[in-house]
């Protein structure tokens, strides 16, 4: 069976990845033994990564009585999201992106007669029918998402006046 | 995290997941790497088992950090065999549990439903886990069969 490709979640990523894998996508504070148990780490190789990934600036800590707690590090998230858009885009690609995302919002607003995402949620309790109620849920989730997206592509092309002539990678 | 922020780590670590799959060719975001609305991955047909073709299947991950239960879509499609399924956990089918899987080969009129438990609670590990039931499991048994 040597010939078999690695298949496993071991096999695949390293400690040090499936530590980080783990630890940046948690959706609420954990532990580093439960990021230890997901990742199938020893608790001791947990702790080293969490921190070295917490001194990076990629996760906060929080100690809560005598155990400590990690999530992705908003800010270290943000700057990292930041320079991908900032150095991987052009100023053009950017903008006609944020164009192709208020477009779409403009049409939920529209074809829903809503301004929010919330209030799209509100008007499921006004329909009954199965297919619309699923539609505007999805269009609710994408909406939340494009909005932040926006926000950060708006940021990204504010950069672009406060460093002129300082980019320096640029897309193909 | 406060909620209702979205984390761009997500979909970075599971765009990093996909490409370590065997099978997979490329994946990128749709519908550009500025909006990120969801990823998707091409298939090489000649890997997969039986192998496929000539067009390359594709899979796509939806993925939304809503604690306590993520929602997510992990959906698989052969066009040369008429072939799609998928692990979803959203609002569709809760009557199955939280989470369900589907299927629909090119002979059934309808697709098939049935409610699964993940063993991996990290995104990352349950897109892992997804894609190695898909290839080990999925496509060789249901593909085949008649």
């Amino acid at each position: 069976m040597s010939d078999e490709p690695a298949r496993s979640w071991t096999d695949s990523l390293s400690a040090a990845e499936r530590v980080e894998a783990v630890a940046l996508t948690v959706s609420e504070p954990r532990t580093a033994n439960w990021i230890a148990s997901e990742a199938e780490v020893a608790h001791e190789t947990a702790t080293k990564y969490l921190k070295r990934l917490t001194d990076d600036g990629k996760l906060s800590s929080e100690e809560r009585g005598q155990q400590t707690t990690y999530e992705p590090d908003l800010v270290g998230q943000y700057l990292i999201e930041m320079r991908e858009l900032y150095e991987g885009h052009s100023p053009d690609e950017l903008a006609a992106s944020l164009e192709d995302m208020n477009e779409q919002i403009r049409t939920w607003k529209t074809e829903y007669d809503v301004e929010t995402p919330n209030e799209l949620r509100a008007s499921l309790v006004r329909t009954e029918d199965a297919t619309d109620e699923r539609e505007r849920r999805q269009a609710a989730r994408k909406w939340d998402h494009l909005e932040t997206r926006r926000r950060l592509v708006e940021d990204a092309l504010r950069l672009y006046d406060r460093f002129p002539g300082e980019r320096h990678s640029t897309s193909a | 995290m406060n909620r209702g922020s979205e984390n761009p780590a997500i979909y970075r670590t599971l765009k990093d997941v996909l490409e370590r799959q065997a099978e997979v060719v490329s994946v990128w975001f749709e519908p550009d790497a500025i909006q990120k609305r969801y990823l998707a991955a091409e298939i090489e047909p000649q890997r997969v088992v039986p192998p496929t073709g000539p067009e390359s299947p594709q899979l796509e991950v939806h993925w939304k950090l809503t604690p306590p239960h993520d929602e997510f879509r992990i959906d698989y499609a052969d066009p040369n065999v008429g072939f799609h399924c998928g692990w979803h956990q959203d609002e569709d089918h809760t009557d199955l549990g939280a989470a369900h899987f589907q299927y629909q080969t090119a002979w059934m009129e309808t697709p098939h439903y049935e409610g699964v438990v993940f063993e991996a609670a990290s995104p990352p590990k349950l897109l892992w886990e997804c894609c190695g039931e898909l290839f080990e499991d999925v496509v060789p048994n249901y593909t085949t069969e008649r």
